[in-house]
């Protein structure tokens, strides 16, 4: 495996990034995207490690940081909108697919970086596949947001430290979430074209933003062709948000293998790994 | 298609001409593997002092990834080259996946520096290390041939470290864990006796990494460096936290030269933590020290400026 790091030009900025490529023709190039915060390896080296052993597959692999974070140049106060990190991973997956002349892409993205990744599986031609890791498809409802600014973030701090609260207070809390609205025409038109899975594990995929329920929603709603494509894995340990276990990080490495195996047709493995059930 | 080793050639530094700063990636072998590394060097000229960051331990080596980033940069725009890497079982270094021993971080840093020392230019090194980091730091300059050290928030002693660190840890794990038994500081020691490593919320805590950072202490470590220092600490009061305080006293002490330079900030309790919080219906989130970094970044600047002029031989009188 040989590792190139990069500064590669965005608007007026760098993007600091690293082009993995195997020993002999890669099969693939996959681009791995984190959440916004995490630097271009991830947090416990995850994406550095998933770089590996996509490489020992034979795959490329490109990761990066968003403009304004870790070592790549310009500012970031908040956090920006996913159309400008779009056009970013867009920048990235062309350098990467003209240093290494692959014409066939796969994305794999957490948070953030799967709503990218889902976006990019709907606007590239040369995307065959993605995997997203907890997007967060649901927002809060119009009375949760009348609520919390009529309290402040206190009570809703309140809510969450007290576990009975939080119990009582959760069938309101799903009533009152929609599905993002920016996710909508990407995940149809994606899963128009592209096998599109799931990573969840059981905690995020029934409540808060991460509620799979409101993208199953969107998705009931394609036509059949469209809805065989969506695939819902769940890992049984907790933490992906945060890779926050060492059983969650093994999970999730196992899950970007096998999905590497099925999308470049390598063969491997057909279903989910052990640790991670398909629904 | 063979890889176009000419582009990612290319692509491999970048310059920044209105900041006066240019960087470059290396991937040097730092400590018992290779890893990447990052070069900051003025555009115009350059001084004979180079400098290498240390950064923090676990989880804050990525927490705090931003706040050397912006020191490194600042730095360089003032004149100095400055190298920023990964210390192995961080970032993209060689050793992945592996449970981070604190040898590595010293070992890291001393193969830094020797990397640093070979620049054309360079004459004299020092270190700025950030938390954990300045422990390193400061073990490493007490080696000799480190003329400056910059020491952001530091601690006197590994186990006010560890006991931060390892709070912060469980108090996280309690929300991760809902219905499940708590962990506590006594049952993750009952853990360490009995197997390799602790699981951390992901981060492989060894019994060699916990005993090797408690028996840190700078008061009995440190007592050789006679070169110049920073300390500098932030706190909501504005007022100079008590272990940097400490610090600052045991430097000068033993004849270092030291300053010291306390900031005001609301969320200095947060440093070394997830610095993203989320605003209005939450699906913003705002980098809690977007302000803070900058300013602490401008003060290590301002005491490298001055404590590096005030090295330099005095210019010969005219005539």
């Amino acid at each position: 495996m040989r590792e190139f790091p990069l500064f590669i030009p965005w608007e007026d900025d760098h993007l600091a990034a690293i082009l993995t490529v195997p020993e002999g023709d890669p099969r693939g190039l996959v681009l791995l995207l984190t959440g916004l915060g995490a630097p271009r390896s991830h947090r416990f080296q995850m994406w550095a490690i998933a770089a590996a052993r996509l490489s020992d597959r034979g795959v490329a692999s490109v990761r990066w940081e968003y403009r304004g974070l870790h070592d790549s140049t310009g500012s970031m106060r908040e956090t920006s909108s996913v159309l400008l990190t779009l056009d970013q991973a867009a920048t990235i997956a062309t350098f990467a697919e003209q240093a290494t002349g692959i014409g066939q892409m796969g994305v794999v993205g957490n948070c953030h970086g799967a709503e990218v990744a889902l976006m990019m599986a709907a606007e590239r031609a040369e995307c065959v596949g993605a995997m997203c890791i907890l997007p967060e498809g649901a927002v809060r409802g119009r009375w949760g947001s009348i609520l919390r600014r009529m309290t402040g973030r206190k009570v809703s701090a309140l809510v969450r430290a007290r576990p009975i609260l939080r119990r009582l207070t959760r069938p309101i809390r799903r009533m009152d979430t929609r599905p993002k609205r920016t996710l909508d025409v990407p995940l149809a038109k994606a899963l128009g074209r592209n096998r599109i899975v799931f990573l969840y594990d059981q905690i995020h995929m029934r409540s808060g933003p991460t509620d799979f329920s409101k993208i199953r929603k969107l998705v009931d709603r394609l036509p059949q062709t469209s809805r065989d494509r969506c695939e819902l894995w769940v890992i049984s340990s907790w933490g992906l948000d945060r890779f926050g276990s060492v059983e969650t990080q093994e999970a999730a490495l196992d899950a970007v293998d096998t999905w590497a195996d099925q999308t470049f047709g390598l063969g491997r493995h057909h279903r989910p790994p052990l640790a991670v059930a398909a629904q | 298609m063979p890889l176009n080793e000419e582009l990612v050639r290319l692509y491999r530094s970048f310059e920044d001409p209105e900041a006066g700063v240019r960087e470059e990636f290396h991937q040097p072998r730092l400590g018992p593997g290779r890893t990447v590394a990052v070069l900051s060097r003025p555009t115009g000229s350059s001084s004979s002092v180079g400098w290498v960051l240390c950064h923090s331990f676990g989880i804050e080596q990525v927490n705090l990834h931003r706040l050397e980033v912006l020191t490194a940069r600042a730095m360089a725009a003032a004149g100095f080259p400055v190298l920023r890497f990964h210390v192995q079982g961080y970032g993209d270094a060689e050793r992945r996946g592996e449970p981070v021993d604190v040898a590595w971080h010293v070992d890291g840093t001393a193969d830094a520096l020797s990397f640093v020392r070979t620049l054309d230019g360079v004459e004299a090194v020092g270190l700025i290390g950030f938390r954990f980091g300045a422990l390193v730091a400061a073990l490493v300059a007490d080696r000799g041939g480190v003329a400056h050290l910059g020491l952001v928030q530091p601690y006197v002693t590994g186990s006010h470290f560890l006991n931060e660190f390892l709070q912060t840890a469980l108090f996280e794990q309690m929300f991760d864990t809902i219905g499940q038994q708590a962990e506590t500081p006594r049952s993750l020691l009952d853990h360490l006796d009995s197997h390799e490593w602790k699981d951390l919320n992901g981060f492989r805590l060894t019994l060699q990494a916990y005993q090797r950072i408690i028996q840190i202490d700078l008061t009995s470590d440190v007592r050789r460096f006679r070169g110049s220092a920073l300390v500098l600490g932030l706190s909501r009061s504005g007022e100079m936290p008590e272990e940097p305080a400490r610090l600052a006293a045991h430097l000068g002490s033993i004849g270092a030269e030291c300053s010291t330079e306390a900031i005001a900030e609301k969320w200095a309790h947060m440093l070394g933590q997830h610095h993203f919080m989320k605003v209005g219906d939450g699906e913003v989130e705002r980098d809690v020290f977007f302000e803070t970094f900058p300013r602490v970044a401008a003060s290590v600047v301002r005491w490298a400026n001055r404590t590096v002029a005030d090295r330099l031989p005095s210019p010969a009188a005219p005539g």
